[in-house]
C-alpha cells in the first residue's frame, strides 16, 4: 500500500462512520443499474428481479441454501398431465391494499402476461405457458403449451399480483404505483432518485419468512468510486459487485463485512463453429482451432489474478449447480500455449489468424483474453458493444467470435442455459443437430432421470467439439456494514427480507 | 518604469512560456514518433502474476526493477503503454483539430469572402452546430456507431468547428477589403486563385490560437468519452482511457491515476502555452 | 427592424428544424430498438414481437413526421423504458440541473472575478502568472478526475460533505464547484482583459487624479464596466451549463438532465435522448434568438449587419 493510502486509510478509521442504519432499522443500498420498469414482468435487469421477490410473490419459492422448492402462495402443486399443472392457493393471503388474493388472479396474472397487447418485456416468465384456467375460488390450472421439464424451476418465476387492482389501473398503473403480496410495500417509487420499501405488516410469510428490517432504501449510483464512498461514510449500508482490488482493500475496515460467492452466472466464449459467417477461410469451422484456443486462455491466472475468490474454472457449457449439468465424461482443457500453437500449425495457421472478437462486460477480463490469444498468434480485435447489440448480432449470425456472461435468468436449469445456446435456435452458434435433438428430449420431458440422461451426451459431445469455452464461474462480491446480518444467496438475488441488524 | 521597458519585458516572458511549452511538445511528439524505440515493453504484453506492481518512488518494497512507472491492471507496463499512450492523444488531438479546423476555415472564409447568402448559410450552420450539446451528441454517435480512434476522431471533428468558423469569418472580412485583395480582383484573378493566394496567408494566424485550444479540448474531451466508457477502445493505450481505466484503483492505488492524468495535464498545459505564446508574438499588444 | 426580426426568426426557426431531424435521425437510423426493448435475455421471437407492436417497422421518415408533429404539440412521447411520459422525466430532471447550473455558475464567478481583479491589477507580475497558471491548470484536468478528487477529499478524508444525491443544497456543493472550476478560466480571462483596459481609460486616470479612494475607483467605476462583458459570457456558460454536464452529473449521481441523457442513451431509450437534445437546443435557439432581437433593438447598427 503506497504512503497515500495508508494516511487515507490512517484518517478514514479516525472518523467514526456515522452509521444509520440500525438505529433506524433501516437499509440504504446501491447499485449500478436499475429497473425502469418495476413490475418483474416489464424488466430483465437483476436489481427488478430482485424488488420482484421482495415486493411480489410466486406460488412457490426455491430456498436458495437447499435448492428445493417450496410452497409458498401455494398450498399444493401437482402435475396433473404432462402439460397440466394444478395449483391450490393458499388461504388468507392479502395484498398491500388489503385486496385478497386467491387462484382468480393467479389465473388473471398469468393471462394478463400472456396477451400480446401487452407488451410483455420478460416474456420469458410466461412464454412456456399457454393459459391459466380456473377450477375454483382456491384451486388454479396453468396449461403449458408442450410438455416442459423445467417447469418447477419456472413456476417460481410466475409472481401473482392482485388482479382487481391490476384492471383497474393497467400495467401502467402497475409500475407507478406497484402493488403486490410480498414482504415489502413500495412507499417511494421515484425512478432515478430512489425507490423505497416498507415492511408489510400483514405479511404471512410463507417460505420467505417473516421480514425484520423497517424500511429499504434504493438508489442508482453508476460510478463504483461514489458508491464506495457513501459506503466508507456510511451513507450506505450495502453494496455489491464489488471489485476484487476494492474487496481486498475493503477487507481491513472494521466496519465492514466483505463476502465474495459463487452465482449461477458463468462466463463464456462463443466460436462460429456453423460457420454462419461464411466458410471460407474461416478457422473457427476447424476443431483443431477451437481447440487450440481452449489451451491458449490460462483461466486459473485470469480467476487467480482478475476475478478473485470464489469464481472457479468452468468445463461445461453449463453451471454444475444447474439441473441436468453433468460433469462426467466431457473433454476438459488444461492451459498449454504450445499444445495451443502446433494445433493452430496443424490446421494450417502456423502465424496465427486475425479475428474480430464481441464482448459488452467487464473489459479487463476480455482485454486478458486479447492479451493471451495474442501470445500464440490470434489477433483479436476487440469490438465492444452495448449487451443488446451482442446478441442481436450473433442471432444475425455475423459474429464468429464473442466473450459473454450469462446468469440464465437466476434458473437452476440446463434448459435456461445449454438449450438456449445449442438448441438450434437463432442464438445457436455451433448448429449441430444431434447436439439439438438430445436437448429438445431433454426440455420435453418431465421425467427427471430421462432428462438427465437426455442432457448428459449432449453435454459431452459440446466439450468435445470445443464449440463454446466454457470460462468461470461468476463470483460476486458484496460490502455491508458489519452490524447486518445478510447471507448472499448464489442466484444473485439477495434476500433482504431475511436479512437483520445485530443490536 | 517606462511603457517600452515594460512591453519588452512582458513579450519577453510570453516567449519563455512559449520556449518551455514548445520544447514539451517537442518532447512529447518525440516520445510519440519513437515509441518502438523508447518503450522498454510491447505496451500490449501483459504478465497478470505481474499486475499492478507500483513504480519504486510509491512503494520500494513491492516495485519491479524492471518496471520504472509500474504495471498496470493486466501487469503491462505503464511507461511503455504512457509512451504509446502519447501517440494515440496526440492523434486524436491533432486530427480532431485539422478536421475541424478545415470544415470551419472553409466555412468561415466562404460566409466571409461571400457575405450574403452564404453568409447566411454559414450562419445557419453555426447557429445548429452551437445548440447541439458536445458532450451529449457525441455520447450518443459514439454509443450508435461504437468507439474507435478514427469515429472518436470523426465525431469531435464534426463538433468543435465552430470556434474557427466564427474567427475565420470576421478575419477574412477584413481582409476582404483590403487593397491587395482589391488590386488582386482587379487584375481578374481567379477567386479559388484570390482566396488561396491573398486571403489565407493573412487569416492564418488566428487559426493557431484557435488550433491550440481546440487540440487541448479534444484530449480532454476524449478523457471525458472514455469515462463514459465510449472513447477509443482497448488495448490502444490512450491516455485519456488510462485515466479512466485507473479511476477504479483510485482509491487504493492512486499513483495509477496520477501518471496518465498528470500526462494529460501537462500536454494540454503546453498545447495552451502555445498557443497564448503564438497569440502574444503575432499580436504585440495582445497581452497588455 | 421588421424585417431583420423576420429574417432572425426565419433562421430560428430553420436551425429549430435542423436539430430535430438530427436529434431524431442520430439515435434511430442505427441500432436494434427492439432488441434494447426485449433485453439481453430475449428470444428472436420477442424482438419480432416488440418491434411490431412499437411500429419501429415502419419507414423512418413516416416515424420522423410523426414525431415532429408530436413534439409541436408539446408531446415528446413516452420512455420506452420508464413508465413516463419524456416531458415529465425531463420537467422532473430540469430543478437538479438548473440547481447545479445556478450554483456552478455562482462558483465561476466568485472564483473568475476577484482572480481577474487582481491578475489585472498586479499584470505581468508572478500574481498575475499565478492567477493565470492556477486558471489554466484547472482546465487541463479531466473533469472527472477533479470531481473524484474532491468526493475523497471532502466527503471522504474530511467527511464535511455529503457525495452523491440530490436530499439537500449540501449534496450540490461539490458538484457545483467541480462545475464551476472548469468555467473559471475562460471568466477570468475576460475579466482580467476588461479590467486592463478599464484602468487605462480616461474616466478612472480622471477619478484617480480627483484623489478618490483606490476601493472606491474600483468598485464603483472599474469594476462595473469591465464586468459587463463578464456577465455576457457568463449567461453563454450558464446556458452550456444547463444543457447538463453530462459527466459532473454522473459522478455525483445527481439526476439531472446530462444524467438522464446518459441513461438513456446507454439504454437506447430514443425518445428521451430525442426529447432532451430537442428541449436543449431549442432553449439555446430561443435565447440566441431573444438576445439578438435585444441587442438590434438597442443597437441599430446591428440590424444593417
Amino acid at each position: 500500500m503506497g504512503w497515500f493510502a495508508r494516511v487515507l486509510v490512517l484518517v478514514l478509521s479516525a472518523i467514526a462512520p456515522a452509521f444509520a442504519g440500525p438505529a433506524d432499522n433501516t437499509l440504504r443500498w446501491a447499485s449500478d443499474s436499475e429497473p425502469a420498469n418495476i413490475i418483474p414482468y416489464q424488466n430483465t435487469v437483476r436489481e427488478g428481479v430482485v424488488m420482484g421477490f421482495l415486493i411480489w410473490d410466486a406460488p412457490t419459492y426455491r430456498d436458495p441454501t437447499s435448492g428445493e422448492y417450496r410452497l409458498h402462495l401455494a398450498e399444493s402443486v401437482r402435475l396433473v398431465d404432462a402439460t397440466t399443472i394444478e395449483i391450490r392457493m393458499r388461504q388468507g393471503i392479502v395484498a398491500h391494499d388489503g385486496e385478497v388474493v386467491d387462484a382468480q388472479d393467479l389465473v388473471d396474472t398469468v393471462n394478463i402476461m400472456l396477451d400480446p397487447a401487452n407488451r410483455i418485456v420478460n416474456f420469458q416468465r410466461v412464454s412456456w405457458l399457454a393459459r391459466a384456467e380456473l377450477v375454483d375460488a382456491q384451486t388454479a390450472r396453468l396449461i403449458m403449451k408442450e410438455p416442459f421439464g423445467p417447469w418447477q424451476e419456472y413456476l417460481t418465476n410466475v409472481v401473482v399480483m392482485p388482479s382487481d387492482y391490476l384492471r383497474r389501473v393497467g400495467l401502467e398503473g402497475m409500475a407507478r404505483e406497484p402493488i403486490g403480496t410480498g414482504p415489502y410495500r413500495v412507499s417511494e417509487l421515484a425512478p432515478g432518485r430512489q425507490t423505497v420499501l416498507e415492511r408489510f405488516d400483514r405479511y404471512f410469510g410463507g417460505a420467505k419468512g417473516q421480514p425484520s428490517i423497517q424500511r429499504l432504501i434504493f438508489r442508482r449510483i453508476p460510478e463504483a468510486n461514489t458508491r464506495l464512498a457513501e459506503l466508507l461514510t456510511g451513507g450506505l449500508d450495502w453494496v455489491w459487485r464489488v471489485l476484487p482490488d476494492q474487496a481486498r482493500n475493503l477487507r481491513s475496515r472494521r466496519n465492514l463485512t466483505v463476502v465474495s460467492g459463487e452465482t449461477v452466472r458463468i462466463v463464456y466464449i462463443g466460436m462460429d463453429a456453423g460457420g454462419r459467417t461464411g466458410r471460407e477461410g474461416n478457422p473457427m469451422t476447424d476443431l483443431r482451432v477451437r481447440r487450440a484456443i481452449s489451451h491458449a486462455i490460462d483461466r486459473p491466472g485470469i480467476i487467480r489474478n482478475l476475478v478473485g475468490e470464489g469464481a472457479s474454472v468452468l468445463h461445461t457449457p453449463c453451471h454444475p449447480e444447474q439441473f441436468g449439468c453433468t460433469q462426467e465424461g466431457i473433454t476438459r482443457y488444461e492451459y498449454d500455449p504450445a499444445r495451443a500453437r502446433a494445433l493452430l500449425a496443424e490446421a494450417g495457421y502456423p502465424n496465427g489468424f486475425e479475428v474480430a472478437l464481441m464482448a459488452y462486460r467487464e473489459r479487463p477480463w476480455v482485454e486478458a483474453v486479447i492479451g493471451q490469444l495474442r501470445a500464440v498468434g490470434i489477433r483479436a480485435n476487440l469490438s465492444w458493444v452495448q449487451a443488446d447489440t451482442s446478441s442481436s448480432e450473433v442471432r444475425d449470425g455475423r459474429v464468429r467470435m464473442n466473450m459473454g456472461a450469462w446468469g440464465s435468468t437466476s434458473l437452476y436449469d440446463v434448459a435456461a442455459i445449454t438449450s438456449y445456446f445449442f438448441g438450434d435456435n437463432p442464438n445457436d452458434m455451433a448448429r449441430d443437430a444431434e447436439v439439438a435433438a438430445m436437448l429438445r428430449r431433454g426440455d420435453t420431458s418431465t421425467d427427471p432421470a430421462a432428462r438427465i440422461e437426455a442432457y448428459a451426451p449432449a453435454i459431452r459431445r459440446i466439450t468435445e467439439q470445443a464449440y463454446w469455452l466454457p470460462m468461470w464461474t461468476f463470483p460476486l462480491t458484496y460490502a455491508f456494514n458489519s452490524q447486518l446480518e445478510f447471507r448472499p444467496s448464489a442466484d444473485e438475488v439477495p434476500r433482504f427480507f431475511e436479512a437483520r441488524w445485530r443490536r | 518604469m517606462s511603457g517600452a521597458q515594460v512591453t519588452r519585458r512582458a513579450r519577453w516572458r510570453g516567449n519563455w512560456g512559449l520556449i518551455i511549452a514548445a520544447v514539451v511538445l517537442g518532447a512529447i511528439a518525440l516520445m510519440a514518433v519513437a515509441a518502438p524505440l523508447l518503450a522498454p515493453f510491447d505496451p500490449y504484453e501483459q504478465i497478470l502474476d505481474d499486475r499492478m506492481l507500483p513504480p519504486a518512488f510509491v512503494d520500494a518494497e513491492r516495485a519491479s526493477p524492471d518496471h520504472l512507472l509500474g504495471t498496470d491492471n493486466l501487469g503491462r507496463d505503464y511507461l511503455s503503454r504512457l509512451i504509446y499512450g502519447a501517440r494515440i492523444s496526440l492523434l486524436i488531438g491533432f486530427f480532431t483539430m485539422v478536421v475541424s479546423g478545415v470544415i470551419g476555415t472553409v466555412l468561415g472564409v466562404a460566409a466571409g469572402f461571400f457575405g450574403g447568402r452564404t453568409d447566411m448559410v454559414v450562419s445557419f450552420l453555426v447557429t445548429t452546430r452551437l445548440s447541439l450539446p458536445v458532450v451529449m451528441v457525441a455520447l450518443a454517435v459514439v454509443a450508435v456507431l461504437g468507439g474507435s480512434l478514427q469515429v472518436v476522431v470523426l465525431v469531435l471533428g464534426l463538433l468543435l468547428w465552430d470556434r474557427f468558423a466564427v474567427v475565420m469569418r470576421s478575419a477574412t472580412m477584413q481582409v476582404r477589403s483590403r487593397d491587395y485583395v482589391t488590386a488582386a480582383r482587379a487584375i481578374g484573378c481567379s477567386v479559388p486563385r484570390i482566396l488561396w493566394g491573398e486571403v489565407l496567408p493573412n487569416v492564418v494566424s488566428g487559426l493557431v490560437v484557435i488550433a491550440s485550444y481546440e487540440m487541448a479540448q479534444a484530449i480532454l474531451l476524449e478523457a471525458a468519452l472514455s469515462f463514459l466508457g465510449l472513447g477509443v477502445q482497448p488495448p490502444l493505450p490512450s491516455w485519456g482511457l488510462m485515466v479512466s481505466e485507473a479511476k477504479e484503483f483510485m482509491l487504493f492505488e492512486p499513483w495509477m491515476i496520477m501518471l496518465p492524468g498528470a500526462a494529460i495535464c501537462v500536454l494540454v498545459l503546453a498545447i495552451n502555452l502555445l498557443g497564448d505564446g503564438i497569440r502574444d508574438l503575432t499580436a504585440p499588444e495582445g497581452r497588455r | 427592424m421588421l424585417g431583420f426580426a423576420l429574417r432572425r426568426a426565419a433562421l430560428a426557426v430553420a436551425v429549430g428544424l435542423a436539430v430535430s431531424a438530427i436529434a431524431f435521425l442520430l439515435l434511430r437510423v442505427s441500432g436494434d430498438l427492439a432488441a434494447t426493448l426485449a433485453g439481453e435475455e430475449a428470444s428472436a421471437a420477442e424482438i419480432e414481437r416488440i418491434r411490431g407492436l412499437y411500429g419501429l417497422d415502419r419507414p423512418v421518415i413516416v416515424q420522423y413526421g410523426e414525431w415532429l408533429l408530436r413534439s409541436l404539440r408539446g408531446d415528446l412521447g413516452r420512455s420506452l423504458f420508464y413508465p413516463e411520459s419524456v416531458a415529465k422525466l425531463i420537467l422532473d430532471r430540469l430543478p437538479n440541473t438548473a440547481t447545479l447550473a445556478t450554483l456552478g455558475l455562482a462558483v465561476a464567478l466568485l472564483l473568475s472575478i476577484p482572480l481577474g481583479v487582481v491578475a489585472a491589477l498586479f499584470r505581468n507580475t508572478w500574481i498575475d502568472r499565478l492567477a493565470l497558471a492556477l486558471a489554466v491548470l484547472g482546465q487541463a484536468m479531466p473533469s472527472f478526475w477533479f470531481a473524484l478528487l474532491l468526493i475523497f477529499f471532502f466527503g471522504i478524508t474530511l467527511g464535511w460533505l455529503p457525495v452523491s444525491g440530490t436530499e439537500g443544497l449540501a449534496n450540490f456543493v461539490l458538484p457545483a464547484l467541480a462545475l464551476g472550476w472548469f468555467s473559471t478560466p475562460v471568466l477570468m480571462r475576460l475579466t482580467r482583459a476588461g479590467m486592463v483596459e478599464v484602468l487605462a481609460a480616461d474616466y478612472i486616470r480622471t477619478a484617480h487624479a480627483k484623489g478618490l479612494p483606490v476601493r472606491t475607483v474600483l468598485v464603483k467605476h472599474a469594476l462595473r464596466n469591465a464586468v459587463a462583458p463578464v456577465v455576457a459570457l457568463a449567461s453563454v456558460q450558464f446556458g452550456n451549463m444547463l444543457s447538463g454536464s453530462v459527466v459532473i452529473e454522473t459522478v455525483f449521481a445527481l439526476q439531472g438532465i446530462g444524467y438522464l441523457a446518459w441513461e438513456s442513451i446507454s439504454r437506447r431509450d430514443f425518445p428521451v435522448v430525442q426529447g432532451i437534445l430537442l428541449v436543449v437546443a431549442l432553449f439555446y435557439v430561443v435565447l440566441t434568438l431573444v438576445a439578438d432581437l435585444l441587442n438590434a433593438w438597442l443597437d441599430p447598427r446591428i440590424r444593417s449587419g
